[in-house]
């Protein structure tokens, strides 16, 4: 635990140490998953326990009407009448049929268990989110690390940048901080941006410690394939144009 | 007890990328058999322990036939399905439609226990006919590309890849999602191919890579055979009548 602490300390201060010790260890990969798991399952805790709380203290039949009411008065003001007539025609059927699933619809155990148990889910699949994004991504950083000359393992490389999750551990303030009314949403999109900002940075350092490189050229490895997916996109785009332009001036 | 703990090591030291699991499989003179025991156990475990999980979901999801129903008869309600009811075609095509809708949704949402008991069987069919197709391509690009590594030390090897599997024990909780894993696994193999076949790392690159690209390029290839089969019978019968 104490060893998950420093990391976690090291990881944050962007601690060169803390990075060369994890990259000369036999066991980097297990250590930097174990980390990963960790701070994953912590921040999912804190999510699963708040979406539960929410789930709970909710009653269907009162969100249902709630949101038939807004629809209605909104749909008032901004549509024609006779498109208004088309769409209350759908959106009453629509309501009707949530009202029905919640009062008909039985399963063998009560709703609010069913609460329970998908907030489980949740809170056991967090740092596998995180776990699919940063191995995909690892992946091809390593390709590119090794095109531009890197000397890290791809056991390294994934060791390593798994401590890019350390920030989004304020994932878990921001899902408490979103429930503040009014500046409650700004406050947790200011603490998402600022905990992406530093994981890039932490994914950066643990790049260019993996393949003992210079920033720059980390950097460079870090975003090549961004810039060749975008390439390719553009590139794949460009007959399409070349037609359209044709078509267009043919006229 | 001692046969088991072995495996489970053997399968955390492939789960977390360590060579020197792998060069033992490699050195290992019962390594085919010591890897096929090891996709069995871990594909039929996991499956085991999915039993429990998709039963907890099972108990909490409504009955689908009851909201299909429900569904329908408040569609029934609106003017526009009033309307299409007074065409007997298109009422016709709108119930062929609304049925293979909700075959698809039973598929995706529904829980469908013989299916989830069955996989205790069909999942280490699967997984083991996936390590022996990919064991004996990914043999021959690493030949191809200059390995030294005999059949059974890259199939040995390999097997190990079935490793980030293992963590699918986390589904006997229910409504865990696991991302990644597939990734891993590809990971694996690359460290498999490489440790086997004694490859650099840029030459097991692509040996663990172009069975993949081969076998896209098959499903590719009878794609269009059978588009193109499926539309000469289509001209055919046009032209028949």
């Amino acid at each position: 635990m104490n060893e998950m602490i420093a990391i976690f300390r090291g990881a944050l201060t962007l601690d060169t140490k803390t990075f060369d010790d994890l990259k000369a260890s036999p066991a980097a990969f297990r250590k930097g998953f174990t980390f990963l798991l960790v701070i994953g399952l912590i921040t999912g805790i804190v999510v699963g326990l708040v979406g539960m709380i929410q789930g709970l203290s909710t009653n269907p039949a009162t969100e249902i009407a709630q949101a038939r009411q807004g629809l209605e008065q909104t749909m008032g003001q901004f549509m024609p009448p006779e498109a208004a007539a088309q769409f209350l025609d759908s959106l009453n059927m629509g309501m009707r049929i949530a009202e029905r699933v919640t009062q008909e619809a039985k399963s063998p155990l009560p709703h609010p268990v069913g609460v329970v148990f998908e907030q489980i889910g949740v809170m056991v699949s967090y740092p596998f989110g995180w776990l699919g994004s940063l191995m995909f991504y690892g992946a091809l950083v390593q390709i590119a690390a090794k095109l531009l000359g890197g000397r890290g393992t791809i056991a390294q490389m994934l060791g390593l940048t798994s401590l890019t999750v350390a920030p989004y551990i304020l994932s878990a303030v921001a899902v408490l901080v979103n429930a503040i009314p009014f500046a409650g949403g700004c406050l947790a999109s200011l603490i998402g941006l600022v905990e992406f900002v530093w994981g890039i940075v932490i994914y950066v350092k643990g790049t260019a410690v993996a393949h003992e490189m210079t920033g720059g050229r980390a950097l460079m490895a870090v975003f090549l394939p961004i810039i060749v997916v975008g390439l390719v996109s553009v590139l794949a785009l460009v007959p399409f144009i070349i037609l359209i332009v044709a078509g267009s001036g043919g006229r | 007890m001692n046969v088991l703990s072995e495996y489970l090591n053997l399968g955390l030291g492939a789960l977390f990328l360590q060579e020197e699991t792998f060069n033992k499989m490699r050195e290992d003179s019962r390594r085919v058999f010591k890897g096929f025991i090891l996709i069995v156990l871990v594909g039929a475990i996991v499956a085991a322990m999915a039993i429990v999980g998709k039963a907890l979901e099972w108990s909490v999801t409504p009955d689908l036939s009851n909201l299909k129903n429900i569904v329908l008869e408040e569609m029934q309600k609106t003017q526009w399905f009033q309307s299409m009811a007074r065409e007997p075609r298109a009422m016709q095509g709108f119930r062929q439609t609304y049925d293979l809708w909700w075959q698809i949704f039973g598929s995706m949402f529904g829980v469908n226990m013989l299916g989830v008991v069955l996989n205790v069987i069909v999942n280490p069919i699967t997984l083991t006919i996936r390590w022996l197709v990919y064991g004996v391509v990914a043999f021959i690009f690493a030949r191809l590309l200059g390995g030294k590594g005999t059949l059974s030390q890259t199939l040995g090897c390999t097997a190990l890849a079935v490793a980030p599997e293992m963590l699918k024990v986390a589904q006997v909780l229910p409504y865990v999602e696991l991302g990644g894993l597939a990734i891993w696994g590809i990971v694996c193999s690359y460290i498999g191919v490489k440790t086997a076949s004694r490859l650099s790392p840029w030459r097991a690159f692509w040996a663990t890579i172009l069975p993949f690209i081969a076998l896209i390029g098959l499903v590719i290839l009878f794609a269009c055979i059978g588009g193109f089969a499926a539309s000469s019978l289509l001209r055919l019968a046009g032209g028949g009548q």
